[in-house]
């Protein structure tokens, strides 16, 4: 019965883990996350059903306990690695993972703290039903009375328990406070982006297309950019994509992004923007990145490579964009107020 | 403490010679649980390596180039009911820095037996 009962209880840890692991992998490249789900299934697997050494709950247990640390460590290290190779997750989901790996780490340690400081209180003998006169540092007490010896030996022990758990527990549960709630204030941010814009051409820079802040010169020059006039921004979440669409007297201009993962970004732009290799799209509530990479059409038969670069910021009335031209001449870089349609 | 490129843990150093035990031993690739349980035997602790400090010392081997691993063959795992090991091999490097070590141990054995009292 008690092999059944510790076979049960390995597998409620394992489902632990398998949760732990897929908390802190959450938003990472695919590969890397199936590889590391993959080893831990394998362990798990292997502890138990090893006939040498039957799978032991409490060691799996803090297995995961004393590996939690590393396992952050290791995911930043994963970021970071990602960051570098330009296929970081969207700062959404990056959070998200943080904020259930932060949740994890803090209840397990108030778990951990908890059971600590009830620990004690079970151990301490109940020397109130002592037979014999109980010796204490400096005098006799006699069995009458064991209210005393309850108060001199027993109390003191409890009370300093309690100082200890007031010392411990509470700061702990105000440092999780102060840990997560931030955390979850971001991501409970209202999405202001989504809606539609007007552009307020008295605070946006002249024209809506970049190539107008090219300068004079020996650059290749694209095709002059259409007359400024009233344009509008619609942006929209359908799903899993963010929907950015350009509308100005002369065209319009619609990008797809797919947010699921960054390494599952795919792009599908309308025909307005021909050859598109590659879209990025970083989603975070209130601010989003695009980024297009575009070859674009200098004559019949030259081309340029240029990455666009756009920064959506709003709040509840007013939209900034931010775009950046980064070419192999330089940096152009445009500014563009947005107020909201009514 | 950032430690120096190249410099190994003691966990390390560890799971290089476990690697190498076993290697001798069955001339075969291991699995992550294999190490951790070969880890908890040789070291005499009943407690084997924690998941997250196991798994990231194999990356950090497998980066520097100690180890190498792959993904078994799914139909192998698949005949015996189980999910894909990841199998790991020690390269020639990690082998000799097992050597090293055990050569740098040895010398400062003997430097201690031949200090003066």
């Amino acid at each position: 019965m008690g092999a059944c009962m510790n076979a049960n209880a390995a597998g409620v840890v394992a489902r632990l883990v398998r949760l732990w692991t897929r908390a802190y992998t959450q938003g990472l490249p695919a590969e890397i996350r199936r590889g590391r789900l993959g080893e831990i299934e394998s362990d798990l697997w292997e502890c138990q059903h090893d006939a040498d050494r039957p799978a032991n709950a409490a060691e799996m247990f803090a297995r995961l306990l004393l590996g939690m640390p590393h396992d952050l460590w290791w995911r930043l290290e994963q970021t970071a690695a990602a960051s570098a190779r330009d296929v970081a997750p969207a700062p959404r989901l990056v959070r998200a993972s943080a904020f259930t790996c932060s949740l994890a780490f803090h209840l397990a340690l108030m778990a951990g703290i908890v059971w600590w400081a009830s620990w004690p209180a079970e151990r301490v003998p109940p020397r109130v039903f002592t037979s014999q006169p109980h010796l204490t540092d400096d005098r006799a007490v006699p069995v009458a009375a064991p209210p005393a010896v309850f108060e001199s030996e027993w109390r003191p022990a409890v009370k300093r328990r309690e100082d200890t758990l007031a010392a411990t527990v509470f700061p702990a549960i105000g440092a999780q406070g102060v840990l997560t709630t931030p955390v979850a204030g971001r991501a409970q941010q209202p999405i202001y982006l989504l809606g539609t814009w007007t552009l307020d051409p008295s605070r946006s820079d002249g024209s809506h297309d970049w190539a107008a802040a090219l300068p004079a010169g020996d650059l290749p020059r694209p095709p002059p950019p259409p007359p400024p006039g009233p344009a509008s921004l619609t942006i929209t979440n359908r799903g899993n994509d963010l929907v950015v669409d350009q509308k100005w007297p002369q065209g319009s201009q619609s990008i797809t992004c797919d947010l699921v993962d960054a390494a599952t970004f795919s792009a599908r732009t309308d025909e307005k923007m021909p050859d598109v290799p590659s879209t990025i799209a970083f989603w975070d509530g209130a601010r989003a990145v695009t980024r297009v990479l575009v070859s674009l059409k200098m004559s019949r038969t030259a081309t340029m490579p240029v990455e666009l670069r756009t920064t959506y910021r709003a709040d509840e009335t007013t939209l900034q964009m931010n775009s950046e031209a980064r070419m192999p001449q330089g940096m152009y870089t445009r500014r563009f107020v947005y107020a909201r349609q009514k | 403490m950032r430690r120096k490129p190249g410099q190994l843990l003691p966990l390390e150093l560890a799971i290089c010679k476990a690697a190498r035990d076993i290697t001798r031993r069955s001339d075969k690739e291991f699995h992550g649980y294999e190490i951790a349980k070969h880890l908890s035997e040789a070291g005499d602790s009943r407690l084997l390596v924690a998941y997250g400090t196991l798994y990231r010392a194999l990356g950090r081997l497998e980066d520097m180039g100690f180890l190498e691993s792959r993904w078994e063959d799914p139909r192998i795992s698949a005949r015996e009911n189980r999910p894909r090991r990841r199998l790991y091999v020690l390269t020639a490097l990690g082998d000799t820095v097992v050597l090293e070590a055990a050569k740098a141990a040895k010398a400062r054995v003997r430097k201690q037996k031949w200090a003066p009292a």
